[in-house]
């Protein structure tokens, strides 16, 4: 346990922290500037820079080896490489800020970067700080805090500074090609690219500098109101796209499956926008599929319906659904309502409810690309495999479904060899007219007589409850 | 001759240079003799034990140096007044030369008529007897010796040296009493001190070393299959600023009254000691001026813009908990 950090709302593994220095509070995450250092008025000051002061109104940080037995305000710890010979095990060290020594390694590669900050954070108390010294910059500070960084500096704005390097949330530019400058900082609206260039080095560089340090505090300040308002995943997917070497360390975070799980809320109050390649491996796709194969039972019924998902959510309030549900309504005591989707695969209409479910959207044309197709078609097999062939759940399927959908579902049928009932004909859409009355044919012939479903919402409440708490316990509250 | 298809007969190399001596560049011969090299090998920058042979008679140790001289007389028309003879480990390691090839050596470094004859070794291997002898074959002898820093927990803990600053001055004194002269190597910038950290070792300790009578200040460089190739790698490691080097002349020159001296090596390329790549060439060869003039006037109005960044790196390293190394 740490004393004097406390995480207050989280999105993924990102926090919104309090770090108690003296008795000032600073949020995190937290950017520190290192003018300030050098000039002793930072919040957070290295122990060697502060002479011997018992300075209790600043989080001093200290070598390992320095580390006082006694702990009566906040403080921080360097944890040094492997390869330094000072180097000691980070478990033996109680701080409430770590800090992360040589940091520079990070940026060896995305996967250094993903696996050294993760292997970090699982060694370190949940409920501390993670600092991580001249890394961060306005184009790679989301990723940073996203993975769990609480607290950076703008070390890399300045230098970069010194070397003529104009920083933007999308990268560098060379001041030496801008014609205007892509911002509206002050240093920006005070004078134009090439005033700027006639100036003397020093004063050139300190401008420089004023404007990457203010460019690097407007990203952390959206970052923050990111979290604030759960988005920071959307936030993030679209920050990377501007760099191959973060896009592929999110790609390489998503694989930490157990390090994301642990850190990322059951849900959210905010939509999970599915827009890039990466959404479909976040962990709330992944984990909302893990759960409706592992917790979820299926009602025991005739037939297994499944059908296209909506626009609007939850499905069941759509105008196509609506019909969907008016075709078959009498004969609903029969049938189980699957709907399959992207990315969240399958969705029992009993889910349709939970998070994500309700709550996701997804860039529609009709393509579904081989990554989806990919994906969506193992949760189908996953969930028929268990389902039908093993538990033997349903006597019939019925597919009203077109389009790509259709081919992933016709793709699954093959390879587990089963016969399926299709309602919707060639080129034919899910609510057409035609469609919609082969669909109540199909069903009224399967059914034969006529049983409206009693139970549904029982069901519904049941089945949210397993995918909350864990198979069985829908059944343990509601018998 | 020795067989030139036994590649490890060969002497490891050998050049021609120019050293300050009797207050003007003096032309000198370097001579690296391959012997079995280094006993210590465990300094993390140093990857001169790759360098070393298999044990060789001391007929062929001698017949190395006569291949070397015999080559470098035929290159060079003047002759030298300066020998330095290397062997990528220690002169006085009779290990690696026996003292009969030492003798011998230095016999025919006075039948060339040189003034001054530089050896290196570890502090460890430097007795009397072994200088003695030596100081009373050939007169104008300088020992080597790579202190690298005064301050013993750098030099054990980060350069891996294996000896204290007491040792260094044991040998020293030895060197000193036997009438030979005393070179001594600092190491600027060893790993893990950051490049103001590193500035301040290096003045500091050529401060405790002024009775030397030759500073020579290496430049720390990355040399290939050593550990600071690995922390280099890693970004945990960048060679010192050309700047930094410039600035230690100069302060060290304020209160040192011997020779002082450095030669750049690898200066302008990322694995040694570099600028921002625009001033690199013109501030390499104003330190190599200076090493055979002793005039700190070559480094007066020489500056660049990167000046302003190396001061900035000077003042803001130290709160990285780090290094800053070059970004890309």
């Amino acid at each position: 346990m740490t004393k004097f950090y406390e995480a207050r709302k989280r999105d993924g593994a990102a926090r919104l922290g309090r770090l108690l220095i003296g008795n000032a509070t600073v949020e995190t995450p937290l950017l520190l500037n290192v003018e300030a250092f050098h000039s002793g008025t930072a919040p957070v000051l290295p122990a060697k820079a502060v002479a011997r002061a018992k300075n209790t109104s600043k989080l001093l940080i200290y070598d390992a080896w320095e580390l006082p037995a006694e702990w009566k305000t906040a403080r921080g710890v360097v944890v040094l490489p492997k390869t330094h010979p000072l180097a000691s095990d980070v478990r033996n060290l109680k701080a409430d800020l770590y800090v992360v020594g040589y940091a520079s390694r990070l940026l060896t590669s995305s996967r250094r970067l993903v696996d050294e900050i993760i292997r970090l954070k699982e060694s370190i108390p949940p409920d501390a700080a993670l600092y991580v010294p001249a890394v961060a910059t306005p184009a790679n500070v989301a990723f940073l805090i996203y993975i769990g960084v609480d607290v950076v500096d703008d070390a890399v704005a300045v230098i970069k500074g010194y070397e003529d390097v104009y920083l933007t949330d999308y990268g560098e530019l060379r001041l030496f090609e801008l014609k205007n400058f892509p911002c509206c900082c002050e240093i920006c609206t005070s004078l134009n690219p090439a005033e700027l260039r006639k100036l003397n080095k020093k004063e050139r560089a300190e401008l420089l500098t004023k404007h990457n340090s203010l460019s690097l505090k407007a990203e952390v300040e959206k970052v923050r109101e990111r979290i604030r308002s759960e988005m920071l995943r959307e936030y993030v997917e679209s920050r990377v796209r501007t760099s191959p070497f973060l896009t592929a360390a999110l790609r390489i975070l998503d694989e930490k499956e157990e390090y994301l799980e642990r850190r990322t809320p059951v849900a959210r109050r905010s939509p999970l926008l599915a827009n890039t390649m990466e959404s479909l491996r976040r962990v709330e796709v992944k984990r909302f599929a893990a759960r409706v194969v592992e917790r979820y039972t299926p009602p025991r019924r005739k037939v297994l319906l499944l059908l296209p998902c909506s626009a609007r959510k939850p499905y069941s309030q759509s105008q196509s659904h609506r019909k969907f549900i008016s075709a078959i309504f009498e004969f609903g005591g029969h049938i189980h309502e699957v709907i399959i989707t992207s990315p969240l695969g399958v969705v029992p209409r009993e889910l349709e409810a939970a998070y994500p479910a309700a709550f996701y959207d997804v860039p529609v044309t009709g393509y579904w690309d081989a990554e989806e197709r990919f994906w969506v078609g193992s949760c189908v097999e996953a969930y028929l495999r268990k389902n039908l062939i093993e538990r033997g759940l349903y006597e019939h399927v019925v597919v009203h479904l077109s389009g790509g959908a259709l081919e992933i579902f016709k793709g699954v049928a093959e390879k587990l060899g089963l016969e399926a009932f299709y309602t919707c004909g060639d080129g034919e859409e899910e609510t057409a007219k035609r469609a919609l009355e082969r669909l109540r044919n199909c069903i009224s012939e399967l059914c034969a007589e006529k049983k409206p479903d009693k139970d549904a919402k029982v069901n519904m409440i049941k089945a949210m409850a397993d995918y909350q708490f864990g198979n069985g316990v829908g059944n343990l509250l509601l018998g | 001759m020795p067989n030139k298809n036994n590649l490890m007969s060969l002497p490891t190399n050998f050049w021609a240079e120019r050293d300050f001596f009797d207050g003007r560049a003096a032309r000198s011969f370097v001579v690296v003799l391959r012997t079995t090299g280094c006993r210590w090998r465990r300094c993390t920058m140093c990857g001169y034990w790759q360098e070393s042979g298999t044990p060789q008679p001391p007929e062929a140790l001698v017949k190395q140096f006569e291949f070397a001289i015999h080559k470098l007389k035929g290159r060079c028309a003047e002759s030298p007044e300066i020998l330095k003879i290397y062997t990528s480990g220690s002169f006085f390691d009779d290990d690696e030369l026996p003292s009969a090839v030492r003798l011998e050596i230095l016999k025919k470094a006075a039948e060339l008529g040189v003034q001054k004859v530089v050896v290196e070794s570890r502090p460890e291997f430097i007795t009397p007897e072994r200088v003695g002898e030596c100081v009373e074959r050939f007169a104008g002898l300088e020992v080597a010796i790579g202190l690298e820093t005064s301050d013993d927990f750098v030099r054990e803990k980060f350069i891996n040296k294996g000896f204290s600053f007491k040792d260094f001055l044991r040998a020293a004194k030895v060197v000193k009493s036997e009438e030979a002269c005393l070179r001594t190597y600092l190491l600027m910038k060893p790993p893990f001190l950051t490049e103001h950290a590193a500035l301040e070792d290096v003045v500091r300790s050529a401060r405790a070393v002024t009775f030397s009578d030759v500073l020579s200040l290496n430049l720390c460089n990355v040399q290939r299959n050593t550990f600071l190739e690995k922390l280099w790698w890693e970004r945990h490691y960048r060679p010192p600023w050309l700047w930094s080097a410039v600035e230690a002349l100069k302060r060290i020159k304020e209160f040192y009254e011997g020779v002082l001296i450095s030669d750049p090596v690898g200066a302008g390329s990322q694995r040694g000691a570099h600028n921002c790549g625009r001033c690199d060439k013109k501030v390499a060869a104003a330190i190599r001026r200076f090493s055979v003039t002793q005039d700190l006037n070559v480094f007066a109005e020489m500056t660049c813009d990167c000046v302003e960044q190396w001061l900035k790196i000077l003042e803001l390293e130290e709160f990285v908990f780090g290094v800053i190394t070059d970004h890309d």
